[in-house]
């Protein structure tokens, strides 16, 4: 939690290492039997990670019929329907294809960061969240992808390792943006964002934006630490922020405790309604709570998005 | 000074500040104490935070009240308390301070420096001049200075010059002085401080009290004297006893009991013995007897008070309290013949306890003597004559022997005999006699030889007889059984004169024989002091004087002879301080005792005159302690505020480098002083390039012969050899070494070569030990003997061998592994063939069969050694290159064998490991 952005230790990632991380992040959705099988339940709806597109395309569901027209081959013919009336019809498909996941978390130097030494930091929660998820959708059949990380979204162990290396290299790395760059993201993917969400509300504003006109629904997930939220100082205090954005000196800091309480509950609703806004999903999740419980929610709430 | 109660301040302006504690106080409780800081992420949010309160929390109360104590310790501190100052001195003029600093001042001369320093530095606290005046008289090279007004400074000046004299003070003299320059130069009464040695004046001299009045004039008096109990000691000569003497130690109050020692040291300064006396309560005179065993006696050079430190406390030991001293005249015949000369039996008795010289009479009476010996001696002249009288007369005895000459020429007149003699001798007991020898009576009760046993084997064969008269029955000392004396003597002026009525020697009876003799001559001894000889007189430079510390050193320039009259009855004074003078072998010894005589205390002091005790400062000065106490609260208040700030998390979660380093920097100026610094130790590593070489990988050497010729074939063999075995085995030979034993590490080769020339060098012994050590560890030498021995060669080989300890050697047997060990073998062939090889004869166990010596003749290495281009350096002449070929599986073999060991001598055993094998 340096300036620097150097990942802090905590009890549940003790070794360095992607894998290792990977690893753990398995062992955490494998332990949870209803976890998988809710897992299993969903990913038997998706039916192998072909999801409906609700348009024509290429695909084995029947979707349609339609008029012959003169521009299409006549192989396409349907002749069964064809013979009940007296039109010549074409059978057309649903387009399926496989669904990918865009995911990101937050590296800034202000996830780095724990209020007590008992718990993980914001930024070991994120990335356990964000193996696990990955992990599930993987087994799932789903192509996940790091947002940012210039890889196609791919399915399978070797995606999955590559998602915690890069996961890793991008940890080792300076402390990143606070939020992700926009950049073009094919229809109908989904994307789960985790992070703090600190930033100026007008900054979230504008990418959560950007990303929801390329078609994208996506999830937002706030990881905030304890003393985030209950600001337990007292006494004489000054208040560093950690990314060198200046200082400031509380008197007696247990005053402005409720106040500040106040203030972060209006950010976090006002994350809500943005979410809400154009169409997404914004959970919170304490460390100090289980990662499991947010875990499968968020799992859930991916697999609806793509159900409907 | 401000004076509250005991306390007192010595600087009390700083206590002013005190009054700026109450502005410190509100200060430090309105400002607020250092935040601390916390990285919080969502500053963003706080900063929203509309209103935000900025009444700050204050400092806890006993954060306060620490800081408060701080600065009042601070301030108290630099104030200087003092407890129970000393008060201040009367008057308004100049302090006039009268300073003993005689003998008895070298006692607690520290405290009497510092009491002096003290007064000097109340006085000039209080802005007043100074006048010092010291009692003793000035040394006599040293001018005195007049009494002056001094300030602090010159005062102290002063005071550093001053010393303890080693004679007594002279104080009527010296407030005589001071009373005079006080009247000449009109300067007003002050105070008068006299720090004294605590001793009154002698008698006949001017009391204190007297003193005490004309010091008045000058001001107040106030007198410091020692405490009863570090009065000084003084020691008086011991008593002429001959068998035990005793000193005399006074002192100078007589309360209480009190215990004293004295050390005895002997010449070169080494302590002899240590006696304890008891001074009785309310004596002042204590005795202290001196035993020494007599060899010691005789060293003895002072004896000094055990933990005194003036010069009155040593008694300088001379030549007239050592062994007495026996002349024995020698008359130049042959009187020491071993067991027959009568100064022979003279010589054995007297020795333990006296200091024998022998000589003629001048020589003898040059210098002090106790006794002087006159065996058998007729006439003497007239002038030894008058030379005897005279040394008698000032104390010296005389013992005369009786003997043959002296009952030939008996004179009626001569002055030299207690008693008129008879002429002609007695033989008693002789062969027409009914009785036998005469045996000795018990010994007068009046004589100084009363109380000694008689032995009854002591007879006494013939003497001479003494004239019957009225005085011979008083002057007898001893008689024979029927009444005739033996031994007479008689007092004549300080000495004595004795006569022996037999001989010296055992011819005309046996007492020299008899242990009685021995105590006889004891007695008579211990009754003669030393007296001068008549050539005595003079002037007696000084040689070691003492100074006011009782020390033993050269004498200070000023220091007079003691001339003649002054001899006997000499003063101590500054012209002549004690010490020792005279002639390095006649030294006398001047002492403090006499001059002084008795001590008596300085008593009561009469009514208005102040008094203290020297040494006991009962002023306490708490500045130190104030300061320290300031220093530990600034220490906890430095924890205590990082405390607060959070510097002491256990696990800091984002203490500032700074902080943590702080903190470690004050834990470790807390511990640094514990903290051994200790250089780190670099391991020793032995930097040997040749060692490494030779220890990572196999490889043979040769013996550097110091022939280059020879050398060189040695080289070039075991290469080709170690090239050979790399082909054909599986050891993997590195390239040959050569070695030096002198100087070279042998341990990391398995075998060593050793082409024995012509010339052999002998070899030292650490080559020996090298080459033993070699052997012993495991290590095979090969020698390889030249052709032909001549008898120098054969020598030198021998030589070789016995320094080496080489074992016994054995032809190669025909079943031995040496022969099997690679290849099989008949024989062991090199340039040349023939000659028998030798190996040690050993057990499969020891070395594990690997003998440490092969020896043979046969010039294995020239048959070994090959050019680069692989062509043979020499010719094998009868065999060819068959010849050469076996001496290389010879090679072969010898590797394999040093290498392996009797890995290979199974072979030898083949048939009886089958035989078991097959039940």
């Amino acid at each position: 939690m340096s300036r620097a952005g150097r990942s802090a230790k905590s009890p549940d990632d003790a070794g360095a290492g992607p894998l290792r991380r990977l690893s753990r992040a398995e062992a955490l959705a494998a332990t949870f039997p209803p976890l998988m099988v809710e897992a299993e339940r969903v990913a038997a709806t998706v039916s192998q990670g072909v999801h409906g597109r609700r348009r024509v395309g290429e695909g084995e569901t029947f979707w349609q019929f339609r008029r012959y027209q003169p521009s299409d081959p006549s192989q396409r013919i349907d002749w069964r329907q064809s013979a009940k009336s007296d039109r010549v019809y074409v059978r057309e498909t649903e387009w399926e294809a496989a669904q990918s996941v865009w995911l990101w978390r937050d590296a800034s130097a202000s996830m780095n960061w724990r209020g007590t030494s008992s718990l993980p930091s914001k930024l070991q929660r994120a990335d356990l969240l964000l193996l696990a998820l990955a992990a599930l959708l993987v087994r799932g059949g789903e192509y996940v992808a790091l947002l940012g990380s210039g890889q196609l979204p791919a399915s399978g162990r070797a995606a999955l390792q590559r998602l915690a290396i890069q996961l890793h290299r991008d940890g080792e790395a300076a402390a990143g943006p606070g939020l992700p760059a926009a950049q073009p993201l094919p229809r109908d993917g989904r994307m789960v964002m985790i992070g703090d969400f600190l930033s100026p509300l007008e900054d979230i504003r504008t990418t959560v934006a950007a990303f929801a006109r390329c078609g994208v629904r996506g999830h937002l997930l706030q990881i905030l630490d304890p003393a985030e939220e209950n600001l337990p100082f007292s006494g004489r205090v000054l208040f560093e922020g950690a990314e060198n954005d200046g200082e400031l000196l509380f008197g007696r800091a247990e005053t402005v405790r409720d106040a500040y309480r106040s203030v972060y509950a209006e950010h976090q609703q006002a994350l809500r309604d943005l979410a809400r806004g154009v169409g997404w999903t914004m959970r919170a999740h304490r460390t100090d709570h289980a990662p499991q419980t947010v875990l499968l929610a968020l799992y859930l709430t991916l697999s609806r998005l793509a159900a409907g | 000074m401000l004076s509250v109660g005991a306390l007192s301040f010595a600087a009390p302006w700083a206590l002013a500040a005190l009054a700026a504690l109450p502005a410190l106080w509100w200060l430090m409780r309105v400002t607020p104490p250092s935040p601390r800081r916390v990285v919080f992420p969502p500053l963003r949010l706080l900063a929203m935070l509309s209103s935000r309160e900025e009444s700050a929390v204050r400092t806890p109360w006993w954060l306060l009240a620490l800081r408060m104590a701080l600065v009042t310790a601070v301030i108290l501190g630099i104030a200087r308390p003092l407890v129970n100052a000393d008060t201040t001195l009367a008057g308004s003029g100049p302090v006039y301070i009268l300073f003993d600093n005689g003998w008895a001042s070298g006692e607690d001369w520290s405290q009497r420096m510092a009491a002096l320093s003290q007064t000097i530095d109340r006085a000039d606290r209080e802005g007043r001049g100074i006048v010092l005046q010291p009692t003793a008289p000035a040394a006599p090279d040293v001018k005195a200075p007049r009494p002056a007004l001094l300030t602090a400074a010159r005062a102290r000046e002063a005071v550093q010059t001053l010393v303890p004299s080693p004679w007594p003070t002279s104080r009527p003299q010296a407030v005589t002085s001071l009373v005079e320059a006080a009247n000449e130069a009109r300067w007003p009464p002050g105070a008068v401080v006299w720090i004294s040695d605590g001793l009154a004046e002698p008698h006949g001299a001017e009391p204190v009290a007297a003193l005490l009045d004309r010091l008045r004039a000058l001001g107040q008096p106030t007198v410091l004297q020692p405490p009863p109990q570090r009065l000084p000691l003084l020691i008086a000569p011991p008593e002429r006893d001959a068998d035990a003497p005793k000193a005399s130690v006074f002192r100078a109050d007589g309360e209480g009991e009190k215990s004293v020692v004295l050390r005895l040291i002997g010449e070169n300064g080494e302590p002899l013995a240590t006696q304890a006396g008891r001074f009785a309560a309310g004596d002042r005179r204590a005795q202290v007897p001196l035993d020494l065993p007599t060899e010691l006696a005789g060293r003895l050079a002072r004896v000094e008070i055990e933990g005194a430190r003036t010069a009155g406390a040593i008694w300088l030991v001379d030549e007239r309290w050592q062994r007495r001293a026996v002349g024995l005249l020698d008359e130049g015949s042959n009187r020491d013949q071993p067991l027959l000369g009568g100064h022979f039996y003279l010589q054995r008795a007297l020795q333990p306890y006296a200091e024998v010289r022998r000589g003629d009479l001048t020589t003898l009476l040059a210098r002090p003597l106790s006794v002087l010996v006159l065996t058998d001696v007729g006439n003497p002249d007239s002038a030894m004559v008058d030379a005897i009288q005279r040394w008698v007369e000032q104390g010296g005895v005389l013992l005369r022997f009786a003997g043959e000459r002296l009952a030939r020429d008996i004179r009626v007149d001569d002055p030299l005999l207690p008693v008129a003699l008879r002429p002609g001798d007695r033989t008693i007991g002789g062969a027409l006699s009914w009785a036998g020898a005469g045996k000795l009576a018990a010994f007068e009760d009046a004589g100084p030889l009363h109380g000694l046993a008689v032995p009854p084997d002591v007879e006494i064969r013939r003497q001479v007889v003494a004239e019957p008269s009225l005085d011979v029955a008083e002057r007898t000392w001893a008689r024979l059984e029927d009444g005739t004396p033996l031994i007479t003597g008689e007092r004549r002026g300080e000495g004595w004169l004795v006569l022996v009525h037999t001989t010296a020697d055992p011819e005309w009876s046996n007492l020299p024989l008899s242990g009685l003799f021995v105590d006889i001559l004891r007695r008579i001894v211990g009754l003669a002091a030393n007296a001068e000889g008549s050539s005595g007189a003079g002037s007696l430079p000084p040689l070691e004087v003492l100074d006011g510390f009782g020390r033993l050193g050269a004498p200070p320039p000023g220091t007079r002879a003691l001339i003649g009259a002054g001899l006997l009855d000499a003063r101590v004074s500054p012209g002549s301080p004690p010490g020792f003078y005279g002639r390095a072998d006649a030294r006398r010894a001047l002492n403090l005792a006499p001059t002084v005589g008795e001590l008596a205390a300085l008593g009561h002091l009469p009514a208005g005159v102040g008094t203290a005790t020297l040494g006991e400062t009962a002023e306490r000065d708490l500045q130190p302690w104030l300061l320290t106490i300031a220093v530990a609260l600034g220490l906890a208040d430095l924890a205590l505020s990082l405390a607060m700030r959070g510097m002491f998390r256990l696990r800091p979660r984002r203490a500032p480098a700074r902080a943590c380093k702080a903190a470690l920097m004050l834990a470790l100026a807390a511990v640094s002083p514990l903290l051994p610094l200790t250089a780190a130790q670099a391991q020793t590593v032995v930097a040997d390039e040749s060692a490494a070489a030779a220890a990572l990988s196999t490889r043979l050497a040769w013996v550097r012969s110091g022939d280059p010729r020879v050398d060189q074939i040695s080289a070039a063999g075991l290469r080709s050899l170690g090239a050979v075995v790399n082909r054909r085995t599986a050891a993997e030979l590195d390239s040959p070494v050569g070695v030096d034993p002198e100087t070279d590490e042998l341990t990391f080769y398995p075998f060593l070569y050793w082409p024995l020339t012509d010339r052999l060098r002998p070899l030292s012994p650490t080559a020996v030990r090298k080459l033993s050590d070699f052997m012993r560890g495991g290590g095979t030498i090969v020698f390889d003997l030249p052709a032909r021995l001549d008898g120098a060669d054969r020598a030198g080989l021998k030589e070789i061998a016995r320094v080496l300890d080489l074992p016994p050697l054995i032809p190669v047997p025909e079943d031995h592994v040496l022969r099997r060990s690679y290849y099989l073998l008949s024989d062991l062939p090199g340039r040349r063939v023939g000659a028998p090889v030798w190996i040690e004869r050993l057990g499969e166990h020891v070395n594990d069969g690997v003998s440490s010596v092969v020896a043979g003749s046969n010039d294995w290495a020239a048959a070994w050694a090959m050019d680069e281009d692989q062509r043979p350096l020499f010719p094998i002449v009868p065999g060819g290159e068959r010849q050469r070929e076996m001496a290389f599986r010879f090679g072969v073999n010898l590797v394999m064998y040093v290498l392996t060991g009797n890995y290979k001598s199974d072979q030898v055993h083949l048939s009886t490991i089958l035989e078991r094998l097959a039940p």
